[in-house]
């Protein structure tokens, strides 16, 4: 599950109150554009919306928009993912030298904000400690393939892998990457990324003051060694916001400059508003119907495949995104190519998109002998969103003859649906929003359609499948790579581990007196909000 | 007077075990674990989870939980947030001042608008009452919510005389960030503190000592302050206090709605994250300033009425 569905969960209580004067924008159609116009001038102080306060600046527990919003702002990654998804040199150049040997050439004459040289120890130490099982990292399992990692010279670093691993590389340009200062980390121990402890990057803003629950002030940093990302703005706020109406208010009386929206229920009423203007860029985010229980019904192919069929995805984009979201044709969204893209769009264009067919779902159901057969959706009628789509698949699966029960929880017990097996008991399926770390279908597909990958919940296990996400991890050529992910989204689309139900756009609110951010979701990996600055007019 | 403070600090820490106890429970049997927070909801493998729990102390049964944290919290230590490590004594240093102000500005409404409204329309039967009346009727029905969504939209957004969101810096700041706010959460009350006045005075001005005065012959002036207001004002503040007490639980919906960085909305998200520890010291907060408030309304009968002594129950 992603912050999208913790955002839900913060303003569920708004949401009544947001209005539901619903403005139809057309169905997403591609291209969508990943960057706004470059700022003409720097500006001073920009006042930047999160959904909710930030909880920690530790990039080992960073895993939401809050959090990555603002180190990313601050900090940086080896490498880093370009606002299309490529990924790009970042604080180091990253080679293989072979399948199992990874050289990190690192950039000189960076610096930290105390102006202490970035060097091979501080990308050793950052590393060593996301692997560390004692910090209790999230990112652990994305070093499993690492045998050793340790400092050539000042600045060079090897990684030794156990086994060919062509993912690590994706990771390392997420929060996986982040390098900290080792001095700075070590006086500090577990207090580094709180409040008392602070953090000491390399990025483009420095932390200037963090005061818990009201704000995160980040001020430019006079001395960042990238010329291409030099800051335009002085200062940038970062507050948060849980309440939508609130939020609306901010934007419209200029409180809030800008934010990248995870509550899309105040879309309509943010495209009315003449100060602002709203961009819908490339994300890596999707919505599913997570399947748990394969002893079930749906554990029949047959059946999953009807309720797929059953589910009318146009009106569910319509109603929960407003229109910004595309109707998924493979199983990642389209945000998620961030190479070879040929390979990607010749096979997005070949397949059909999943449009509603009553009558195949139906015969599917009837030669499966499902019909009277009841499943079990949770749903959770405090955030809005969750019980929109649980309705909509409710009625899908009632419509083909198959028996569906909405099982109410409160938000908390929904969340620990997926952190805690007890809370799946009894449950066949429930819907998320979710994404990968960087732009490859692979790096979110994996981790629910391979057998013990951290989403996995119902023990899914497709040896052809797996067989293929293997050979991508494994495959250097970035093309072949692709062709072997284009045909697990095929499979997985076939197999259906979990039901695709819309691929949302990025949504970036921003003054019209501000330019400059990209409208895509590399805005969670990377500094690009050095960008925001003043428009020419 | 001795004693009365002694019974009413009794009372206050009795309260407080007590509510600790509660609170604690119900954050404890309530469904999710803080670890769905600090993982943002991120999948994670059992083994990390586990040094998680073990972190956090959530593996351990509630009553050694429990008194371990009432330990600490007898030595002052009121322990630090799970979810972002700051301390609690800190968390709540730094947000109480928001909502000692908020509630401080909604209780002076109330008591201006409330007792101004109730007695003018006690004693101007006919149009200026049916208008006072009909006014307080429709603020008795608005909750605190709505009538933020209608102040942001009018004074934030269309005539951008007030700010929508925030805190605000230095007094003139405080004041114009505070003063949607507050009334927004005085709405309801004026409206209730009005009503009870109304019916007081109205009462106390058909019994038989008022008629008699003014039989007499005294100057309105007098019956009214003597006989009138004095004998009302112990519903009136009984009514008031309640409701200024109420206004420290009440003023975290406000708090969400204008972005206010007050103990209100801290709590709201603690309790939403289980994060024990701020829960827990944000409840004690709010249970002691009832209690105190109560205590400042029991003097304040003794003032009022000669005949009531302290700690005894007020009419």
């Amino acid at each position: 599950m992603s912050g999208r569905l913790r955002a839900l969960v913060v303003c569920a209580a708004a949401l009544a109150l947001a209005g539901c004067g619903r403005q139809v924008v057309p169905v997403s159609s591609l291209p969508l554009h990943a960057s706004t116009a470059a700022p003409a001038t720097s500006t001073g102080t920009v006042t930047w919306a999160l959904y909710r306060d930030v909880d920690s600046l530790d990039p080992a527990h960073a895993f939401d928009y809050p959090e990555n919003t603002v180190i990313s702002s601050m900090c940086e990654a080896l490498e880093r993912q370009q606002p299309d998804g490529a990924i790009t040199p970042g604080l180091a150049r990253l080679t293989y030298r072979t399948p199992t040997r990874i050289t990190l050439a690192l950039h000189p004459g960076v610096r930290f904000w105390d102006g202490r040289p970035m060097t091979s120890a501080d990308v050793v130490y950052s590393l060593e400690r996301q692997m560390n099982p004692k910090v209790a990292g999230f990112y652990g399992t994305v070093f499993d393939r690492v045998k050793s990692i340790r400092a050539l010279g000042r600045l060079t670093v090897e990684i030794v892998l156990h086994r060919p691993d062509y993912w690590l590389a994706g990771e390392l340009s997420a929060m996986p990457g982040v390098i900290i200062e080792k001095r700075y980390a070590e006086a500090k121990g577990q207090a580094y990324g709180t409040p008392s402890g602070g953090a000491m990057c390399t990025g483009p803003f420095e932390l200037k003051r963090w005061t818990p629950g009201a704000e995160v002030d980040v001020v430019a940093n006079p001395h960042y060694w990238d010329r291409a990302l030099r800051p335009h703005a002085a200062e940038i706020r970062f507050e948060g916001i849980s309440d939508t109406a609130a939020l609306t208010a901010a934007l419209r009386t200029g409180a809030i400059d800008g934010t990248y929206l995870t509550d899309t229920s105040n879309l309509a009423q943010l495209l009315k508003l003449s100060n602002v203007r709203v961009y819908a860029g490339p994300s890596f985010d999707a919505d599913y119907l997570i399947i748990s229980n394969l002893e079930g019904p749906l554990g029949n192919l047959r059946v999953r495949r009807a309720l797929s069929l059953a589910f009318d995805r146009r009106v569910y984009i319509d109603t929960v995104y407003d229109g910004a979201a595309q109707i998924p044709r493979l199983s990642a969204n389209p945000g998620t190519w961030g190479f070879a893209r040929g390979v990607f769009r010749r096979a997005w264009d070949h397949q059909p998109p999943l449009t509603q067919n009553l009558g195949k779902a139906r015969r599917l159901i009837r030669a499966a002998r499902a019909e009277g057969k009841t499943i079990v959706i949770a749903t959770c009628s405090g955030l809005a969103s969750v019980a929109t789509e649980a309705d909509a698949w409710q009625a899908a699966a009632q419509s083909i003859g198959l028996r569906a029960r909405l099982q109410n929880v409160s938000p908390e017990d929904y969340i620990a649906l997926f952190t805690d097996p007890g809370a799946r008991a009894g449950i066949d399926a429930f819907s998320t929003t979710t994404y990968g770390d960087y732009a490859d279908p692979a790096a979110l597909d994996s981790t629910y359609a391979m057998p013990h990958q951290s989403q996995n919940f119902d023990g899914y296990d497709n040896p052809r499948l797996n067989a293929l996400f293997n050979a991508a991890r494994a495959e250097a050529d970035p093309r072949r790579r692709a062709e072997l992910d284009v045909a697990a989204e095929r499979l997985i689309m076939r197999e259906l581990p979990w039901i695709p139900a819309a691929d949302p756009d990025t949504l970036l609110v921003l003054n019209r007196r501000l330019s400059g951010p990209p409208s895509s979701f590399a805005y969670m990996q990377a500094p690009w909000l050095a960008r925001v600055g003043e428009a020419g007019h | 007077m001795a004693a009365f403070l002694a019974k009413r600090l009794t009372m206050l820490v009795a309260s407080l075990l007590l509510a600790s106890f509660a609170v604690y429970g119900a954050v404890y049997i309530a469904p999710g674990s803080p670890i769905a927070t600090i993982t943002g909801g991120r999948a994670l493998p059992p083994a990390t989870l586990r040094v998680l729990e073990h972190h956090y102390h959530l593996d351990e049964p509630f009553i050694p939980r429990y008194l371990n944290w009432l330990s600490d919290a007898l030595h002052g230590d009121f322990g630090t947030s799970l979810v972002n490590h700051q301390s609690v004594a800190n968390l709540i240093a730094s947000r109480i001042g928001t909502t000692l102000e908020l509630v401080a500005y909604t209780g002076l409404l109330i008591v201006v608008f409330g007792l101004a409204a109730g007695i003018v329309s006690a004693l101007r039967p006919g149009l200026i009452d049916g208008v006072l009346v009909t006014i307080t009727s429709v603020l008795t029905a608005t909750p605190s919510f709505v009538a933020a969504i209608v102040l942001i939209s009018v004074f934030a957004v269309r005539l951008q005389w007030l700010p929508a969101i925030g805190d605000g810096q230095g007094f003139g700041g405080t004041i114009a960030h505070l003063t949607m706010p507050a009334v927004a959460l005085a709405a309801s009350s004026v409206a209730l503190v009005s009503r009870v006045a109304r019916a007081s005075v109205r009462e106390e001005l058909t019994r038989e000592h008022v008629q008699t005065a003014v039989s007499r012959g005294l100057p309105r002036r007098v019956v009214l302050r003597r006989h009138v207001l004095r004998n009302a004002a112990i519903p009136i503040t009984t009514i008031t206090g309640l409701t200024i007490a109420s206004l420290f639980a009440l003023a975290a919906i406000v708090e969400e709605a204008f972005n206010l960085n007050g103990i209100g909305s801290a709590l709201v998200n603690a309790a939403a994250s289980k994060d024990f520890p701020v829960v827990q010291a944000i409840s004690l907060v709010l249970v002691a300033a009832f209690v105190i408030t109560n205590a400042l309304v029991d003097l304040l009968y003794a003032l009022l009425d000669p005949r009531v002594e302290l700690g005894a129950s007020a009419a």
